[in-house]
């Protein structure tokens, strides 16, 4: 396992194995998730935060993870300043440190109901 | 000690304002303007009273304040409060006015006093670390041995920037002594912080711990304890092994790094904070001294003492694994992976403190190297006619004492008559005739002495307000 540097102006994202781990907004500041969501596998950097809970909407089936779900997710690491120092989980090849779209950072200015919690 | 008024007085059970406190410690004779900036013993430690309106009306500092004269006021005042729990002696040879200093400076009404003060200045000087460093994320004890020892590899990559600085100055002598006056602060009382964590009863991480501590001092044997073997480096770099004999020379940012061992242990609830900066420490000093012991080799001859340093490269490499795997891995043992996030936090703490220190004295030892560059700098200034701006005058007798202080803006320092003596360190100054200036950037740390019989001169304010 290694320490990897992560911000959102450098490299917002790492590349493990093929999976995706990615810098997530949360009101209790910025964590790093597994970018794909426990319900079908779909892309959370895509998703949508809801204004006030701070919870966030994947974009294939509207799953929601409320925001305490996000953080229990999150990988274990340390904010410093604008870094993320995060523990990334060991995976096959190199580790690629990437800058991409992320839409999970601004809240939902829409708001919205949200219609179901995310299931296991 | 100063006549306090009955209505604010301590003993008196009423509850004294920040400002009355502020003005009784900061006010008192040991700490007011000195009669010069030699050194005056371990208890006279000036604290600029005069710039105390600006600590109490300042807005929270952060990190890039650490290079700001708030922060070095209340770095100061920190150091004073904190050490008033060590002990310093008065020395036989120094007469009475060291015994007086001595109850004085343990005097129970300004001990309280500096009580009264330190948890506002602790937020003022520290409270940014809260907002700067955060864990996050699910901890086990394997994901944080995991992670520190990664970011232990990770900072003991790569040379040292400050070995770099002192290897390219234009003293490099001058650069290595500069160094070591700012790390004197600090290791002169070395691990006295630590003992602050050592007493109570905590079971096994405590002994652990207790270990480490006694290292520190030699087990007993004088000649082995760290802080002698440092007073050894000293003296043979030409320095005092005094305990403070550069007090007006400490850099803010090198106070908060001695300074950030008594905050995390004097509330122990910062206890698990402490064991991560520890590990830190301990796990970095050993590459960091090795290169430093090189480059102090390589500044001031072979003859320079590094017995300190040297020992620090192969005992810590000890320390550090003993820290992670005996005295943290204990601690999770006995009170739950609960702790972890604050280990973590502590680790990084430090590790950001030191990063934002060295960075602030690489500018301290360009800035004290390069005095004379900067008196030809305020010539080209006068030259381009920005001796003509609006001016601050001032007019000060002979012997006049600036303690050394930084501002918040870069100034254009001429003499208009007289003579004035420019101090950026011991032994470290420039005498400006009428007619010449010098600029002083933001932030860097000078002091003044008037050398004529009077002097009159005007700052100028380049990048700023003087205000």
């Amino acid at each position: 396992m290694t320490v990897a540097v992560l911000g959102k102006d450098i490299a917002n994202m790492a590349l493990v194995g093929g999976r995706h781990f990615v810098i997530i907004s949360t009101l209790e500041g910025d964590v790093v998730v597994d970018d794909r969501c426990p319900h079908r596998g779909g892309p959370l950097r895509l998703g949508r935060r809801e204004c006030g809970t701070g919870a966030l909407r994947c974009p294939w089936h509207a799953t929601v993870l409320p925001e305490k779900r996000l953080l229990q997710r999150a990988l274990p690491g340390v904010r410093v300043r604008n870094r993320l120092h995060v523990l990334l989980p060991d995976g096959e090849g190199e580790i690629a440190l990437t800058h991409g779209t992320v839409t999970a950072y601004a809240a939902d200015p829409a708001g919205g109901q949200l219609l179901e919690e995310a299931g296991g | 000690m100063k006549n306090l008024n009955p209505k604010n007085d301590l003993s008196e059970g009423r509850y004294p304002t920040r400002a009355f406190l502020a003005e009784l410690f900061f006010g008192d004779p040991l700490f007011s303007q000195p009669m010069d900036l030699q050194d005056a013993g371990v208890f006279r430690r000036p604290l600029r009273p005069q710039d105390l309106e600006s600590l109490l009306t300042s807005p929270p500092l952060t990190a890039n304040d650490l290079d700001s004269n708030v922060m070095l006021m209340a770095q100061r005042a920190l150091t004073v409060i904190y050490e008033q729990d060590l002990v310093f002696l008065p020395e036989g040879g120094q007469g009475d006015s060291a015994w007086g200093e001595f109850q004085r400076f343990y005097d129970r009404r300004l001990r309280e006093a500096g009580q009264g003060l330190r948890g506002d200045l602790e937020r003022l000087a520290f409270g940014w670390l809260d907002d700067d460093v955060q864990p996050m994320g699910a901890w086990t004890p394997q994901t944080m041995r995991l992670y520190l020892l990664d970011r232990l590899r990770q900072e003991n990559g790569g040379s040292s920037a400050v070995c770099e600085a002192i290897r390219s100055a234009r003293d490099p002598a001058g650069a290595a002594q500069g160094f070591l006056i700012q790390l004197s602060g600090d290791l002169l009382t070395e691990a006295s912080a630590m003992a602050r964590n050592v007493l109570g009863n905590y079971g096994r991480t405590q002994s652990e711990l207790f270990t480490v501590l006694i290292d520190e001092y030699g087990y007993g044997v004088h000649a082995t304890k760290h802080s002698t073997r440092f007073e050894a480096t000293l003296a043979s770099a030409g320095l005092s092994p005094r305990p403070h004999a550069y007090w007006p020379y400490f850099l803010g940012s090198s106070l908060a790094l001695q300074n950030y061992w008594h905050y995390v242990s004097t509330d122990h609830r910062r206890f698990f904070r402490y064991l991560g900066a520890v590990l830190y420490a301990e796990g970095t000093l050993h590459e960091s001294m090795r290169q430093q012991s090189a480059a102090l080799r390589a500044a001031l001859g072979e003859a320079v003492d590094t017995a300190y340093f040297d020992e620090h490269a192969h005992i810590d490499v000890f320390h550090a694994a003993m820290a992670l795997d005996r005295v943290i891995g204990s601690a999770v043992e006995r009170c739950g992976e609960r702790i972890i996030p604050e280990v973590v936090r502590g680790f990084e703490e430090c590790a950001l403190l030191q990063g934002l220190c060295d960075r602030d004295l690489i500018a301290h030892l360009a800035w004290v190297d390069g005095l004379e560059a900067r008196v030809a700098e305020a010539s080209e200034c006068l030259a381009a006619g920005q001796g003509g701006a609006p001016a601050f005058a001032v007019t000060e007798p002979q012997g006049e004492i600036s303690v050394p202080h930084c501002h918040e803006v870069s100034e254009l320092l001429v003499v208009e008559r007289g003579s004035l003596e420019i101090v950026a360190g011991p032994g470290r100054a420039v005498r400006l005739e009428a007619g010449q200036g010098i600029v002083i950037p933001t932030r860097r740390l000078h002091g003044s002495v008037v050398r004529s019989a009077s002097c009159d001169y005007r700052i100028i304010g380049l990048s700023g307000d003087l205000s």
